[in-house]
């Protein structure tokens, strides 16, 4: 292996996914609003990453049995769908 | 926000009342539970490597569990030098490239499991018939 090649060891490579940071995997995702029903149902925890990923992970987990490290590539994807007009903002 | 959108991703109106929402008319992105279902589905496929995805074989677990050793044999090439130390390959053998790496391979194989020796060699065998014939 090359000396300036570095092996992903530390979890998905967000970069990869058009991500700019953990941070924006909740951030996307705690936007979502299921048959109605958002998905950061407690208001107060948009305003906290910590308790908004915390909702997001639970959220996942319990629906889709979805792991943690699986989130960014669905936020990739709805991303992906954003920025190409696939799904719209909605106010 | 990293998201790249023009609009606010969340409009907050400071100082708040207790109570009072902060999120109301805020933008978010409306999705059924099968549509996020469709997401869910294709991020796993998108997270799933191509060759598990393809042959979903699963990787031997037990001591018993025998790999597929042809597959794993036949991208094996053994540097020149080593390849002309395999025996039982007369020197018309050597000169053909691919038919030295064939034989090293099945050199190596015969080492793996060296009750397939006498298989290999009937293998080498017919191989030379053949050669001799055409």
């Amino acid at each position: 292996m090359a000396p300036n090649q570095k092996t992903q060891t530390e979890g998905t490579n967000l970069k990869t996914l058009g991500l700019n940071s953990p941070q924006e995997v909740f951030d996307l995702l705690g936007l979502l609003k299921i048959d109605g029903e958002p998905i950061v149902k407690n208001e107060q925890d948009v305003l906290d990453p910590k308790l908004k990923a915390k909702a997001v992970i639970d959220y996942f987990s319990e629906k889709f049995n979805v792991k943690m490290d699986e989130l960014p590539y669905i936020a990739s994807l709805i991303k992906h769908d954003l920025k190409h007009g696939k799904l719209t903002w909605r106010r | 926000m990293a998201v790249e959108s023009q609009q606010p991703v969340r409009s907050v109106s400071a100082p708040q009342r207790p109570g009072t929402s902060v999120i109301s008319g805020s933008p978010h992105i409306d999705l059924t539970t099968d549509g996020l279902g469709g997401y869910v589905e294709r991020a796993a496929q998108l997270r799933t490597p191509e060759h598990e995805r393809f042959t979903h074989s699963p990787l031997p677990t037990q001591a018993g569990d025998i790999p597929n050793i042809a597959v794993d044999i036949q991208p094996l090439v053994l540097p020149q030098h080593q390849a002309a130390n395999v025996t039982n390959i007369s020197p018309a053998d050597k000169v053909s490239a691919p038919l030295t790496q064939m034989a090293s391979s099945l050199e190596v194989l015969a080492g793996l499991a060296p009750e397939l020796r006498p298989l290999i060699s009937q293998v080498i065998q017919e191989n030379r018939a053949l050669r001799a014939r055409s």
